[in-house]
This record gives structure tokens, sequence and C-alpha cells, in this order.
């Protein structure tokens, strides 16, 4: 199985986890949830479409951090599941 | 900044620490901690996959501590390559972990055990069904299932005729062994005895009980055989899960369980019986020629060398295989 996480559980930043994956799916689980749920969605689809990947499966516990944060954890999430082969 | 103990000294500060939060400590365990003016002010411990003994002074809530401790617990399994984990916590912390994207199991209103990470258990329990599904070709929806789940330390004729009686009972039967490998005999050698005894019934499979039955996630105390009040409280959440999970997703009709002359045992059967109800089935022990038929009874004599009156306990497929493993226990314990 495939995966990669990466991210803390720390004030301002969140912790992303990425799965290899029949179905694609994202879960979103956020302080923020009432506002920006949606947002924090659109933002994984958006990297997921750019990269061209599908078939995985996104969790990602957010803990206030701002987008540009969250697009760095999931990058670096997705260059670990990569990386990793375990 | 978070610390991990390594020496002793640090270990006995923070079994002080969990006390006074009426947590328990284990010495085997990674532990980390925070500290503060040579005080402890939080820790959280790893045994394994599991995450538990997390605790926060009262007077440094609200500063994010949990977070940054259970970051750093699931960093840790990460680089052990652990990538599906549990969490052994008291019942007033379940809010601070779903806030972390860990998901509820089983609750006994004192403690509680969640999962977090890749695999689910309902995941877990999928794989098992298909497992079954394909050896029998079935559909377990459609069956009559029966199980019980055993240690086998090592598998006996009391085991071999208890389920034995109870397959009778059912279309199809299955047997976890005990997945955890805290016994005379490993994890390996309990369940090729156990298959191997078993192969002769064609509506019986054996497969590992995975780590939510009896296992060291769910039930600690089953290894250490003693029992306190914690310790009961693990066993419900051990009953919790297999009524909540087990028996619904693998249509279990009727969980079997042998009469226990151990305090333990008897204990755990009696949390089992008040959790599942009308869904367990007790058998009575078996005797041959007056004489009670135990896994310790075979362990004892294994240790005396009376080789031959030990495997005369035993099923006659398993005897060789036995002999051998008993020979080879004897040696290197010499």
């Amino acid at each position: 199985m495939k995966i990669g996480i990466a991210g803390s559980l720390e004030s301002n930043d969140c912790l992303v986890t990425i799965k290899e994956s029949k179905e694609f799916s994202i879960k979103v689980q956020s302080i923020v949830d009432v506002f920006y749920h949606d947002q924090i969605v659109e933002l994984i689809t958006s990297v997921l479409e750019d990269m061209n990947i599908k078939n995985v499966e996104v969790t990602l516990i957010d803990k206030g951090a701002l987008n540009y944060t969250i697009k760095a954890r999931l990058l670096t999430a997705l260059h670990r599941m990569e990386a990793n082969h375990a | 900044m978070i610390k991990q103990a390594f020496l002793e000294q640090e270990k006995r500060r923070i079994e002080v620490f969990l006390s006074s939060f009426d947590l328990s400590f284990g010495w085997e365990d990674d532990s980390f901690f925070i500290e503060e003016n040579d005080k402890i002010i939080a820790s959280i411990s790893i045994d394994h996959h599991i995450i538990k003994g997390l605790a926060i002074d009262e007077e440094y809530r609200g500063l994010n501590l949990a977070g940054e401790l259970v970051t750093h617990a699931i960093q840790t399994l990460i680089a052990n390559n652990i990538y599906s984990y549990h969490v052994f916590t008291k019942s007033v912390y379940i809010d601070i972990f779903q806030s972390m994207g860990f998901r509820l199991l089983a609750n006994t209103s004192k403690v509680a055990f969640m999962e977090g990470g890749a695999k689910t258990i309902e995941q877990v329990i999928g794989d098992i069904k298909k497992q079954v599904e394909t050896y029998f070709s079935i559909d377990l929806k459609k069956h009559d299932i029966g199980c019980a789940v055993v240690n086998c330390n090592p598998m006996t004729l009391g085991h071999y005729q208890l389920i034995e009686k109870a397959s009778k009972e059912h279309e199809y039967f299955i047997v976890f062994v005990v997945e955890t490998d805290e016994s005379v005999f490993t994890f390996k050698e309990r369940f090729s005895l156990v298959y191997l005894a078993l192969k002769e019934f064609s509506n019986i499979i054996v497969l590992p009980s995975t780590d939510y039955v009896v296992s060291k996630s769910t039930f600690p105390s089953y290894f250490l055989k003693t029992i306190d009040e914690r310790e009961t409280e693990h066993a419900k959440l051990d009953a919790l899960i297999f009524l909540e999970y087990f028996i619904p997703l693998l249509n279990i009709r009727l969980r079997h369980v042998g009469g226990e002359t151990d305090l333990v045992m008897v204990k755990y059967n009696q949390i089992l019986h008040e959790t599942l109800q009308n869904r367990l089935e007790a058998i009575e022990r078996f005797d041959l020629d007056g004489v009670t038929i135990s896994a310790s009874l075979v362990r004892k004599l294994m240790k005396e060398k009376k080789y031959e009156e030990a495997l005369s306990y035993v099923p006659k497929a398993i005897q060789p295989l036995l002999k051998g493993i008993m020979i080879e226990k004897n040696d290197v314990h010499r």
C-alpha cells in the first residue's frame, strides 16, 4: 500500500494523509469547517487535478492552516506517497 | 519541547505523573513528555501501534499540548512504518481525539477505544468476510455462522472437543486464533497446530484474531493474568467491539466459549456474557478419565519433560508436530 503523510496537528497547521485507493475520495475535518470546508475541498481537488492524480484517498485534519500551508502539506504528502512503497 | 523518556528516572517520573490521573504506565512503552521548571506537564505513550497514556496538567490546558503530543506520536508511528493505529483513552478525552481525526469504536463511559490512520475496522473485518466467503464459496449473510476465539497455548483435546461440538450447531464455523504473541507458544506455532487439528472439518475455517479481539490493544490483562477494575473496563471494550462490529459484519449467530478455571478468564467470560447476552454460549470443559484437560496442564507436563503424557491430551493429528515444538522449546530454555 502506498501512503504519504505530512503536517501536524498543531495550531495553524494540518495533517494530510494520502493513500492509493480504487475510489477517489476527499475527507476534510477542520476547526473552521463551518466557513471553509468547501473551499478546502476545492483547493485539494484543484491541486490533485493539476498533478493529474486520480486514484487516491485524501484525509485532511485541519487546525486552521492557511491555503498555502494546506497546499504545501498536500504536495509533500504526495511526494512521500510516491517515494514510499511500503 | 517534547522529550522521549529513556532513563529509568524519567520513566519513574512519568509513572508518578500518570498515577495522579489514575492512568497506568508501561515500562516497555515509548513514552514522551513535556516539562516546565523540571516538572512534567504532559505525556503520551506508544505501545506498538497503540497510543495511550495521554495526560495534560490542568494548569496547562488550552495550549494544544495534546495536539503537539499526538502529532509526535503519529510521526513516531509512521517512522516505524505503522500507518494504522489505535488509541486507548479515558472517555473524557474522546472529544480531543475526535478533533484530531480519530474515530470512536467503543466506549464504556470510563475508557474508550479509537482508531486512526489508513485502515478502518470495517476494512479489516471486510477482508475476513471475503476470506471466509471465498474459502467456503458462500454468501455469509445467507448462512448460520458460529465462532470461537481461542488462544490454544497449545491446542488440546479440550479445545478440539469444544470446537467440534460448537461447530455442529452451525452451518459454518470460524475459529479465531489470538494473534498477540505473549504466550509460551508463538502465534505461528499455535495457529499451525489449530489449523492442523481442525483440517478434517470441512465447515471450519481458522483465522488470525486481528488487533480487535483479545489482542494487546483491546484486552491487555489477558496476557498479564491479573485483573483489576481498570482491566475490567478493557475487557468490556473488547466485548463491545465484538458485539458492534464482528457480530453484524460477519453475521455471527453465536460465539462459543469454554468453561474457565483461571480467574482472569472467568471474569472475561462473565463480562462477555453481560455484553453479548444471548449471542454467547458457554460449553462445559471436557474430562479425560477424570482429568480436566487444559492447556496449562499440557504446558506443565512439557516443562517436566513428560512428553508422552502431555501428548495424550492433544488431538492425534498434531501430536508429531507438537512433540517437536515441545522438545525444541525445552532445549532453548535450558
